[in-house]
């Protein structure tokens, strides 16, 4: 089980940055179409991220605190690192899906850091928000992929191989659903991102080289969790259908941001804390009725 | 507990106008409130002073952008009522219609912000477009989308021509086929229920107390309207209902503005049904512009019209054709009053959703009284800068 | 059901946005854009700027008038109370200037339209 990095590899998880930026424009204009509008460009990630490149430093009272810019940074690296796990020809690693369940764990810790370390309270506030929304999401997220792993019976990402397992967990892949709303922050569960309430919530401090880090790793999150579905819940084509499909499943999350509206902080709770209960039953399920 | 202040305003993607509160927070809930304004007083009281009538009735408008005819109608009525005259029937239907096609613009925008706030932009861009329908139509009609300036001292400037009746009903049309899929929306979609049901209440008592007006008091079961209890202009001749809700909190008041909207509607199709064929007179060209009437005994008058927040009063000293003094108190001056009350001891998500149910208006709201040692003065600017600054 | 549907179709319809600079817009007859000023008609009776509300007319001699567009706010006064009907509306909107001295009228020679 040894981590194997060639230049390959490399080049690949630069060249993935873009890609994830594009795939961010797709959902905005997507959901512009929806709306009977038209919408910005479809490179208009790129263009915001190679502005920002370009500005300075901010004049914050947090501009003291090394977090504050060491934080971007790290929540950036953790986001490329994500994709060290989906398995193409190019790179492949033989670890636990353990792994994989901390590394989002990190994620999301590290976000929730970075608002902590600016002096702002709407940062405050909604990092808190989103603490409190992890104790359960992460337990979601740990038995879903569990369940899916012991049905199957292997251990390690690169060995899975099945198709169109959504018809045989149903539960799981409707948990799993609701899971990359809380995650990506879409409604109707992105209360953590309410600009109504706290305004622009955890990058309300940041600017410049902060902020185009933040927003790349947002965008990476997305992408990887839309190829996490793919890969888990409908199968693992070759690498062209692949990418071909990522843009379709991008589409599918645009359509439920479009359709609902948010829910508030404690009902968002209780509806997790329902679908927790179901993605317990599931995993008892598995074990006694398999179709 | 985590206590912190949070200051909401006065740039916040909540308030479309500056005003700041000033709210303090123990975990998720609220404390206590404080409200600060004064961001957006613009001395329009002092503006009127010593300024002529035909001046003032197009100063008037500029009190606010988005009920603007509402304030040029109280004017014109406090004006007619003193010299007298009788504005002839076309003139009152022309008048009538441009008042309730302001009326569905403004409740289409305050929906459109409305689910702004609690995260449905689909529903907001959709609002947004069936203003713009409104929009064009006033255009068609007055000359210019959002300030009208159509009122005159006993007539209209434009008339209305038959040519205009197919272009304003066809986008009457397109407005009304959408007004039932919002209806369901707000009612029906569970996700709006939550955010919206048991969410600043105020009691019938309560709004009675404190003498709420507009939709505010229709959501919470009080019939008032001045178009029912003081007609004026052409709404005796009409035939609408009066829409009130008994659930006295935020969905009752978000479901009467919408059920107004095709009351104004149905008005507006009776008025150009029966419009009547003969000319308005045309208006006068001699100083002081205001045609041929008898000097007035009095010196006093006021007007009172209901704007889509609510019922509007202005109090005037006239004198020689002159303003000499000018009170304006508008709906949301009568109603923010209620608004620190509500906001003790509700989480933090809900604050955007009680500041917009009540529609504030702000830039029509504030007025400033100086009071000292019991007694009132009234002060302009020269004077508030030598004796305060 | 009602949303999802609506949503659905207007993914495949034409957007409601009309591309403004690059569509040129179009105003009605009522519209009220920029003063025109026929300086061959006017008979220098001074209505026009003792009852501007804004006080953007300013009154040199018979045959020259400065109107300031900058503080102008388009009520109409002067048009209709020029005895001579010398002061029109034109449909220009599209006039925004970095130097204050070009926010004028336009002047014109002519008869007034009817």
């Amino acid at each position: 089980m040894g981590l194997e990095l060639s230049i390959a590899s490399i080049v690949f998880l630069l060249l993935l940055v873009p890609f994830a930026l594009v795939m961010e424009g797709i959902r905005r204009k997507t959901v512009a179409r929806m709306q009977n509008r038209i919408g910005p460009p479809v490179w208009q990630p790129i263009y915001d991220v190679l502005k920002l490149f370009q500005k300075g430093k901010t004049d914050t009272l947090a501009k003291e605190n090394p977090f504050f810019w060491i934080v971007p940074i790290l929540t950036f690296l953790s986001g490329l690192a994500f994709f060290l796990f989906i398995p193409f020809n190019i790179i492949s690693f033989q670890h636990d899906f353990i792994f994989l369940i901390y590394l989002l764990v990190l994620e999301s810790a590290l976000f929730v850091l970075a608002g902590f370390a600016s002096n702002n309270p709407y940062s405050t506030i909604a990092s808190m928000r989103e603490l409190i929304l992890m104790v359960c999401y992460e337990m979601i997220f740990a038995i879903v992929i569990l369940t899916v792993f012991i049905f199957e019976g292997v251990l390690s990402v690169a060995q899975f191989d099945s198709l169109f397992l959504f018809w045989k967990l149903p539960v799981a892949f409707i948990c799993f659903m609701v899971l990359v709303a809380v995650e990506i922050r879409i409604t109707p569960y992105d209360t953590v991102d309410a600009p109504t309430e706290v305004l622009e919530s955890i990058r309300n401090e940041y600017s410049g080289k902060g902020l185009a880090f933040l927003k790349m790793a947002d965008a990476l999150k997305m992408t990887f969790f839309a190829a996490m579905l793919l890969y888990f819940f409908i199968g693992n084509f070759n690498m062209v259908a692949f990418f071909v499909l990522i843009p379709v499943a991008v589409m599918v999350f645009s359509f439920i941001q479009a359709t609902t509206c948010r829910y508030r902080v404690d009902q968002t709770f209780k509806r997790l804390a329902f679908y927790l209960i179901l993605a317990l039953v599931e995993i008892v399920r598995i074990k006694f009725i398999v179709w | 507990m985590h206590e912190c202040t949070l200051p909401i305003g006065p740039q916040s993607p909540t308030m479309k106008e500056p005003m700041c509160i000033r709210v303090s927070l123990e975990g998720n809930y609220v404390n206590d409130a404080r409200i600060r304004m004064g961001y957006i007083h613009k001395g329009i009281e002092h503006l009127f002073e010593n300024k002529s009538i035909i001046k003032v009735l197009y100063m008037s408008e500029h009190i606010c952008g988005i009920c603007s005819y509402a304030h040029s109608a109280c004017f014109t009525q406090a004006v007619e009522k003193l010299y007298n005259v009788h504005t002839p029937k076309k003139a009152r239907y022309i008048r009538t219609i441009v008042a309730e096609l302001e009326r569905i613009h403004s409740h289409i925008l305050w929906f459109g912000f409305a689910m702004h706030e609690i995260g449905y932009d689909t529903l907001f861009q959709y609002g947004m477009r069936e203003r713009e329908y409104i929009l064009e139509c006033f255009e068609r009609l007055t000359g210019n989308r959002v300030i009208h300036s159509i009122n005159k001292i006993g007539t209209v400037r434009y008339d209305f021509k038959k040519k205009d009746v197919p272009f304003v009903l066809e986008r009457l049309a397109k407005v009304e086929k959408m007004l039932p899929f919002y209806l369901k929306m707000v009612e029906k979609n569970k996700v709006v229920v939550a955010r919206l049901s048991n969410v600043g209440r105020i009691s019938r008592n309560m709004a009675r107390k404190f003498c709420a007006v507009g939709p505010l008091a229709r959501g919470s079961g009080i019939k008032a309207d001045i178009r029912k209890d003081r007609p004026y202009e052409a709404y005796s001749e009409v035939d609408f209902d009066l829409i009130t809700d008994n659930r006295c909190d935020s969905l009752a008041r978000t479901v009467v503005r919408l059920k107004e909207v095709g009351q104004s509607i149905k008005i507006i199709k009776q008025l150009i049904k029966r419009m009547p064929e003969e000319k308005i007179p045309p208006f006068s060209k001699i100083p002081p512009y205001l045609g041929k009437f008898p000097e007035p005994k009095d010196k006093f008058s006021y007007g009172q019209v209901e704007a889509p927040r609510g019922e509007n009063f202005h109090f005037y000293k006239l004198e020689k054709g002159v303003v000499k003094k000018a009170r304006i108190r508008t709906p949301t001056f009568q109603i923010i009053q209620l608004l620190d009350k509500l906001l003790i001891g509700v989480e933090i998500g809900d604050i955007p959703v009680i500041i917009s149910s009540f529609d504030p208006c702000f830039s029509c709201m504030e007025r400033m009284i100086v009071v000292k040692d019991g007694k009132k003065e009234v002060l302009n600017e020269d004077g508030f800068r030598a004796k305060y600054c | 059901m009602g949303i999802n549907w609506e949503c659905f179709k207007n993914f495949f319809k034409k957007p409601f946005t009309k591309k403004y600079p690059f569509v040129k817009a179009e105003t009605c007859e009522r519209f009220r854009g920029r003063i025109i000023y026929k300086a061959d008609l006017c008979i220098g009776c001074k209505q026009c700027a003792i009852n501007c509300p804004s006080s953007a007319i300013k009154f040199h001699k018979k045959g020259k008038i400065d109107f300031n567009m900058g503080e102008c706010f388009y009520c109409g006064l002067c048009v209709d109370i020029c005895p001579v009907n010398a002061i029109e509306f034109s449909n220009e909107f599209e006039f925004a200037n970095k130097d204050p001295r070009e926010l004028k009228n336009k002047i014109e020679h002519g008869k007034p339209k009817k």
